[in-house]
């Protein structure tokens, strides 16, 4: 296998891009999806806090594009490697509408400079979330949610 | 197991108390020689040449805390890559299936 920097993921939605831009960038919106708090100073340099109360988690990040309502860029803090130095990787996110349709795509790049012991680590701190996020999704899928 | 399986790892394998090693040492139950020495019925010492035969074969390795080393099992760095990028790429999906049902929810 090729050593792969990146992960590209993307969606689509019947959403104006607009709706979608708001979804993305505006704190009570990302508070609705992404974690459960959320904390954002839209602007490049600028800082952005996401919290998941149920895991004690908050993930701090730096903005650094923002290009209403097509591109936003912001650093995720990954974690501490054992020499205590912080990694972050870099994550894009790009908007494109058509017929009412808008696609998502997120692209997470800087991710094959990161240490192997971090790699590790991240693995298995988040292993238990990483369950948890799973069963959000099963149970979306499944239109069980009753929000 | 390893795919580039050597002569090395076949002739570490080839022990019954090193095979206990690995095993301990993967359930994470028992990760430094003297809590192996003190479950296994041999000496430290043959403890401490065990875990040597194994860490030679690339099969454990061992980080430095203290006075001890703390084994883990090696996993080789394309598979701990591989199940890195798997997860992440796990993490966006659950997201981004969460923010169309969200966009989906409000119209």
């Amino acid at each position: 296998m090729p050593k792969t920097d990146a992960i590209e993921r993307q969606i689509s939605v019947t959403s104006p891009i607009e709706r979608v831009w708001e979804a993305l960038t505006v704190a009570e919106h990302l508070a609705e999806w992404f974690g459960d708090s959320a904390e954002v100073d839209l602007r490049p340099g600028g800082t952005m806090r996401v919290g998941w109360s149920e895991y004690d988690a908050t993930a701090e990040c730096v903005v650094e594009t923002v290009e209403p309502p097509t591109r936003f860029a912001y650093r995720w803090d990954v974690g501490e490697s054992d020499d205590g130095t912080v990694w972050s990787t870099t994550v894009t996110f790009t908007l494109h509408e058509e017929d009412g349709t808008t696609t998502v795509k997120v692209v997470e790049s800087g991710l094959s400079r990161l240490p192997d012991d971090l790699h590790q680590k991240t693995i298995e701190e988040n292993a238990s979330g990483w369950e948890g996020e799973l069963e959000d999704l099963r149970v979306l899928l499944e239109g069980a949610r009753t929000s | 197991m390893r795919r580039d399986a050597s002569l090395a790892t076949f002739w570490a394998l080839c022990d019954p108390v090193r095979v206990e090693i690995l095993d301990r040492v993967a359930a994470g139950s028992e990760v430094t020689v003297s809590q192996l020495g003190a479950v296994l019925p041999i000496t430290r010492q043959a403890v401490t040449r065990h875990v040597k035969t194994l860490e030679a074969a690339g099969l454990i390795c061992g980080d430095r805390q203290g006075r001890e080393h703390r084994y883990r099992v090696a996993v080789t760095p394309l598979e701990e890559a591989r199940r890195w990028l798997g997860h992440r790429a796990a993490i966006w999906d659950a997201a981004l299936h969460r923010l169309a049902d969200y966009l989906e929810e409000q119209t």
